[in-house]
């Protein structure tokens, strides 16, 4: 298993150093540099000593050096529009905002979404089937930029028991967290009970009942490892997916995360907070799906033999 | 236990194509979705001829107007029609008949027609109710065909209503949305286009040579895999100039993976199936066990992966859009409706409610035909 | 006094389609202590019957309408979901077909074993382990202390067989039920499974019910049988006078048309040839057909056909096939599988090779690679004098003619989306073959008509047929092309024994008219002996035996043929009235 990890995270960084050329090329490569939009700065003397604090009257080969050489010690430069401060910084300040996010929709995802899911497969064919599945194909079809603004308007506007933006009390992590864990909860729906009906078809369930166990014996110990495998495995795609949902959540409840960061540098191209956060991003996403891996062969023995 | 066929059935010929239809036919979700698809293919498609305005046309005398099925305000409402008729309006509305006071009024009335309106003819009264008379509407503004006085009463016509209102600028959202519409499915189709014909030629090849070259190639995508695609979209659109043809692109282009993984596996379970080296035995060549053995049993799979990539791709185009990085304005799409409808969410609901209904109508009805052909076709889809 | 006492049981499926009666009235009796045999082949509704008594219908579609199952003073059909909980695997145990996938992948074979007793509150945690360890040396698992803290994926099929044995008999239920519990295992692994539930059952005293397509199972097992039939009991009785008198047509056919060792029919006889089928107002009214043995007599008069010894058709020489094993994309070759592993024999024109081993052998291999859909890595293949190993596609291309195989999975050897007319007609376009498509639509319907099927059905698609109408058109199929020489790969092996037997009694009649040389693969002894001439047993991809079919059996000279033709149940009548004394 640690054989495994290890392999895994030495193979993470040839992935990530392609993602940094990657995105390092495209966006030098393209018309129109930071300096370049909305106030064009017109003196060329200042422009060029901008350009020269920046590094970026280098040749482009000494430049991509220069910026690998600086990620290899987690360094990820000055951001250019943040003025005077570090990409480092600016995501060590926003990205615990938008992991809190993260976790608590996660948390709604799962809650819902196992609860809504085991409920449909257990009463197969039943009103408690159509209904829970009914409500996560809405989840699936309503957008989070359209589910959001709706709970805005229902609970906060209408109802008024909630802020409708800001970032402060815990009450605050409800809505953005429903927005976002909804979508989510409905796909998880949809795979556990798929996941269930497949493992309760099981010739092994059979023998369960055989044995004389009883129905949520039969469940609970013998389907439900099965039934969640396909869960699991979605659970990477959806860190990425609840990642990119941040951008919208983000801004729709307006929280300074950073989602909106990212958006907000990928239009201003501040090439290094882009840069950065794209790393960092990618960094988190192998990351989770190495934990999912990881809980996918602890939850099947018969992958762990190989 | 009798081992010989049927006799009297032996005329019968069933495909197993017939057969799904026949299910797909029984399950009603299924018809119903593919129903509202047509509805939504067919007016996006004649858009042009049938929406009431121009989806730029402004009429900043009507700025975000709630839905209203006809409208007797101060508008320059008007359409063919003949004398008769327009004299028999101006006499039901009685009173509620406005003025045209010089041409400051007019260039206010000039805001609320568009270009498909200029030679077409618009009756007018002068104050004292006397007229009416034809006036010519051109890109300059009204010309008189006859004598018309300073003051003119404005004469309601025929009503071209804002069905389901007018945005901040004023522009008929029913309009707009038929409009985007048409970026959204064409989106939708095209880039599921792009993301077909990457995914099932790359699944294809890796699944039909394996070995190696299937090691090297779903190598390949297990990398693609881990990345932030989401991101990688919103870095191309930003990099490349944002116009509608990079964003199939992009979108297709990340969306190839998972219709790659399912081609190649069904190619792989099919090289393994009996019938595929029976036809090796019997000396087919290797074109017409592809074409005849190979494509038509992976067809089933890949119309459904089709069907239900769709939405993920109109999905991420609103998305797009929802973020500004999408189609531009004024071009409009639902995902940019979305977008300008939640900023003034509060005071006018409408312009958000309705671009979100109509988004997810067409999700439901797509995820509806694709579980419903999923059942028909009797597919499996693993995505390894 | 019997232990349970079944009543005019009656199981439906109401499916879409209609109402199937899989079950329709049926009444028997387990005595204490004995072994009930359930016979009966694909759909027939032995295991439908067994379920219903354990509640393991599926409800809906399925449903009992009517009758009774006592045991014990509670009626299973009747009594209260739990009142059966408590019966079901502590009382009455089960075990199923399929070892693979019966036991739950994700516990421990410790944690499944030890669940009956732990759920009827049978024993403490510790308890139940040792007790389990114990049962696991019982069904004779070695090293059962460590390995019972296995997973069931690192164990074969005979041994999970092993563990649900024990795990059914921990409890020591009063009775057990057991589901066709060796037919997916190999041979000699279903003797030894036999045989341990022979130990097990006397020396326990439990009450069985054995559940089985194959009489030769219940010749070597059961004291009573019953004998079902489109899901009624047609007959029941002890099992001696069941073999030796058997009162109804459709036992009798059953009983003639296996292939035995000991039987010298040069044609099998089918159920047909004693069962009449009438339909009587929707009943089906079973008859006998009143000349069946004098036809069945007649048929024995087929005269063979003559071989030329020296008249090679095909000669294999030290023919291997290795497959590489990689275990990544970066590393090496892991391991090298020697699938086939030089193996020579030779093929007299016009007489069957029947080629015999155990699943893995390398039987399978060696017939594909003769015919070069896979590579041979070495060894030499000379077909009619020319050598053809390792030739590509464009040099077999002449040679697919004259070359034919049958799969064993006549359900996926035909392509779903071809009609029969085709699937026929296609390899004749490719090999030119008949001039236009009239004149090979023409050559079809001959070859259908050959192979005992109905013209008319040239239009229809294959999901519309039975496995044994499908095999019959893969013949067709493969003769399509007029074929001097055919490789049947386990060609009869997912078939019920009626079906079975008008299959090879095909394959032989094709034989003779067309004076086709076979190579004959199969696991199964008795049917290999009744197709071949010569024989080969393979074993780790070599041969270790070959030579006149008839000899090895009569005196195998290797010990492992010598276990392989042991561990066909026996199933004569002075064998049965032995054992059952």
């Amino acid at each position: 298993m640690w054989k495994l990890i290890a392999f895994r995270l030495l193979k993470a960084i040839p992935v990530l150093l392609i993602v940094a050329t990657l995105t390092f090329f495209m966006l030098r490569l393209t018309k129109g540099g930071p300096f370049d939009q909305e106030k064009p700065i017109q003196d060329e003397a200042i422009r060029k000593q901008l350009l020269a604090h920046y590094g970026m009257d280098k040749p482009l080969s000494s430049q991509y050096l220069d910026f690998i050489k600086n990620l290899v010690q987690g360094d990820l430069g000055p951001s250019f529009k943040h003025q005077g401060r570090q990409v480092n910084e600016v995501i060590a300040e926003a990205f615990p905002r938008s992991a809190e996010l993260g976790l608590w929709s996660l948390a709604v995802a799962m809650a819902l979404g196992l609860a809504a899911g085991l409920i449909a497969s257990l009463k197969k064919n039943s009103f408690l089937d159509y209904c829970p599945m009914a409500l996560a194909m809405i989840g699936i079809c309503v957008p989070t930029f359209v589910m959001g603004p709706l709970l805005i308007l229902s609970f906060s506007l209408e109802l008024e028991w909630f802020n409708a933006s800001g970032w402060n009390s815990l009450k605050d992590r409800i809505l953005p967290a429903l927005t976002l864990g909804g979508a989510y909860a409905a796909y998880i729906a949809r795979l556990t009970r798929g996941g269930m009906l497949e493992v309760l078809s099981q010739d092994y369930i059979r023998t369960a009942h055989a044995k004389g166990a009883s129905p949520a014996r039969v469940i609970l110990h013998h389907g439900l490892r099965g039934g969640l495998l396909p869960v699991v495995a979605f659970l990477g795609p959806a860190a990425a997916g609840l990642l990119a949902g941040s951008f919208v959540v983000e801004t729709i409840f307006q929280i300074p995360g950073l989602g909106r960061h990212f958006v907000e540098a990928a239009f201003n191209r501040d090439y290094t907070m882009v840069t950065g956060t794209v790393l960092f991003f990618a960094t988190l996403i192998i990351l989770f799906n190495l934990i999912v891996d990881v809980v996918q062969i602890w939850l099947n023995p018969r992958l762990r033999s190989t | 236990m009798n081992d010989l066929p049927s006799q009297g059935r032996a005329e019968s010929t069933s495909s197993l194509w017939r057969d799904a239809w026949i299910r797909l036919r029984r399950n009603r979700l299924a018809v119903f979705g593919a129903c509202i698809l047509v509805l939504m293919g067919g007016l996006s498609i004649i858009a042009p001829w049938i929406a009431p305005y121009g989806y730029e046309t402004q009429n900043l005398e009507l700025k975000a107007v709630p839905p209203q099925l006809s409208w007797n305000t101060m508008q320059a409402v008007y359409g063919r029609c003949t004398l008769e008729q327009a004299r028999t309006n101006a006499e039901q509305l009685g009173g509620a008949l406005g003025k045209i006071k010089n041409t400051q009024v007019a260039a206010k009335l000039h805001g609320t027609i568009d270009e498909r309106d200029y030679g077409e003819t618009m009756w007018v009264s002068d104050w004292q109710g006397a007229g009416p008379k034809r006036i010519e509407i051109s890109p300059d503004g009204f010309t008189p065909l006859d004598d018309a006085g300073d003051e003119a009463t404005f004469l309601y016509l025929h009503s071209r209503a804002h069905w389901l209102g007018t945005d901040e600028l004023g522009r008929d959202l029913f309009t707009r949305l038929l409009y985007g519409g048409r970026v959204s499915l064409m989106v939708g189709l095209c880039a599921t286009s792009v993301s077909l014909t990457i995914g099932v030629l790359f699944g294809a090849v890796a699944g039909y040579f394996g070995g190696r070259t299937d090691d090297l190639m779903m190598r390949f995508v297990d990398v693609l895999y881990a990345l932030p695609f989401t991101i990688f979209v919103i870095l191309l659109t930003v990099i490349f100039e944002r116009n509608i043809w990079n964003l199939f692109l992009a979108i297709g282009a990340v969306e190839w993976l998972t219709m790659s993984r399912i081609v190649r596996g069904q190619v792989l379970s099919l090289r393994q199936q009996e019938f595929i080296e029976a036809a090796i035995a019997l000396g087919l060549p290797r074109w017409r066990i592809i074409w005849r053995h190979i494509i038509p049993n992976c067809l089933g799979p890949v119309i459904v992966y089709t069907t239900l990539t769709i939405p993920v791709v109109m999905l991420l185009e609103a998305f797009l859009s929802f973020l500004g990085l999408g189609v531009q304005p004024p071009m409009s799409s639902w995902g940019l409706l979305i977008r300008d409808g939640s900023k003034v969410l509060e005071e006018f609901p409408w312009l958000m409610i309705f671009p979100g209904s109509v988004l997810a109508v067409t999700l439901f009805s797509l995820n509806f035909l694709g579980d419903g052909l999923r059942d028909a076709l009797d597919v499996r889809i693993s995505k390894d | 006094m019997a232990i349970l006492e079944v009543e005019n049981l009656k199981t439906w499926f109401h499916t879409r389609d209609g109402v199937v009666k899989a079950v329709d009235g049926i009444s028997f009796d387990l005595a204490p202590g004995k072994i009930l045999g359930i016979v009966g082949e694909s759909g027939s509704g032995k295991s439908v019957t067994v379920h219903s008594l354990m509640g393991l219908v599926p409800q809906p579609p399925g449903r009992i309408e009517d009758g009774s199952a006592h045991f014990d003073g509670s009626d299973l059909i009747r009594c209260a979901p739990r009142e059966l909980r408590a019966i079901r695997g502590k009382r009455i145990a089960m075990i199923f077909q399929d070892p693979m996938t019966s036991l739950n992948p994700y516990l421990r074979i410790s944690e499944q074993l030890i669940e009956p007793l732990l759920i009827h509150g049978l024993a403490e945690r510790e308890q139940a382990l040792k007790k389990a360890i114990a049962m696991l040396e019982k069904v004779g698992i070695r090293d059962a202390a460590e390995r019972i803290h296995s997973y069931p994926h690192e164990f074969s099929g005979g041994m999970r067989q092993r563990v649900m044995i024990a795990m059914a008999l921990i409890t020591d239920p009063e009775m057990l039920i057991a589901d066709e519990p060796t037919t997916a295992l190999d041979v000699t692994v279903q003797a030894q499974i036999l045989r341990l539930l022979k130990e097990l059952q006397a020396d326990l005293g439990v009450s069985v019910i054995f559940i089985t397509h194959d009489l030769g199972v219940i010749a070597e097992l059961a004291d009573r049988v019953v004998v079902m039939y489109r899901g009624h009991i047609v007959e029941q009785g002890d099992v001696l006078s069941i073999f030796d008198h058997p009162q109804h047509p459709y036992t009798k056919g059953l009983l003639a048309c296996r292939p035995r060792l000991e039987s010298t029919f040069k044609v099998l006889p089918t159920v047909s040839d004693y069962l009449d089928e009438m339909e009587v107002g929707g009943q089906v009214e079973l008859s006998e057909k009143p000349d069946a043995a004098a036809h069945i007599e007649s048929l024995q008069q087929v005269a063979d056909s003559e071989i030329d010894e020296n008249d090679m058709l095909l000669e294999v020489s030290g023919l291997q096939v290795h497959f590489s094993e990689r275990a990544g994309f970066f590393s090496g070759p892991k391991g090298l599988v020697k699938a086939v592993d030089g193996i020579s024999f030779t093929v007299p024109r016009g007489s069957t090779l029947g080629l015999v081993g155990e699943s893995g052998c390398g039987k399978t291999t060696t017939g594909r690679a003769i015919l070069n859909l896979v590579a041979p890595t070495e060894g030499s293949v000379q077909f009619d004098g020319q050598e053809i190993a390792g030739f590509d596609a464009a040099a077999m291309l002449p040679l697919r003619k004259r070359m034919q195989i049958i799969f064993q999975d006549p359900y996926s050897s035909l392509n779903p989306r071809l009609t029969i007319e085709q699937a026929l007609t296609e390899p004749m376009a490719v090999h030119g073959i008949g001039r236009h498509h009239a004149e090979r639509r023409d050559r079809a319907a001959a070859l259908l008509d050959e192979v005992g099927l109905d013209a008319r059905i040239l239009r229809r698609y294959p999901h519309e047929f039975s496995g044994g109408q499908r095999q019959r058109i893969c013949v067709a199929r493969a003769l399509s092309l007029e074929p001097e020489f055919i490789v049947c790969d386990e060609a009869v092996s997912a078939m019920d024994v009626s079906v079975q037997a008008q299959v090879l009694n095909l394959l032989k009649e094709l034989q003779l008219r067309r004076n086709l040389t076979y190579i004959f693969i199969s696991h199964d002894l008795s049917v290999v002996k009744f197709m071949a001439d010569t024989m080969a047993v393979m074993e780790g991809g070599r041969i270790i035996e070959q030579g006149n079919a008839e000899e090895i059996y009569a005196n195998p000279s290797e010990a492992y043929t010598r276990r392989l033709i042991d561990a066909i149940p026996r199933d004569s009548v002075s064998f049965i009235r032995e054992r059952v004394g």
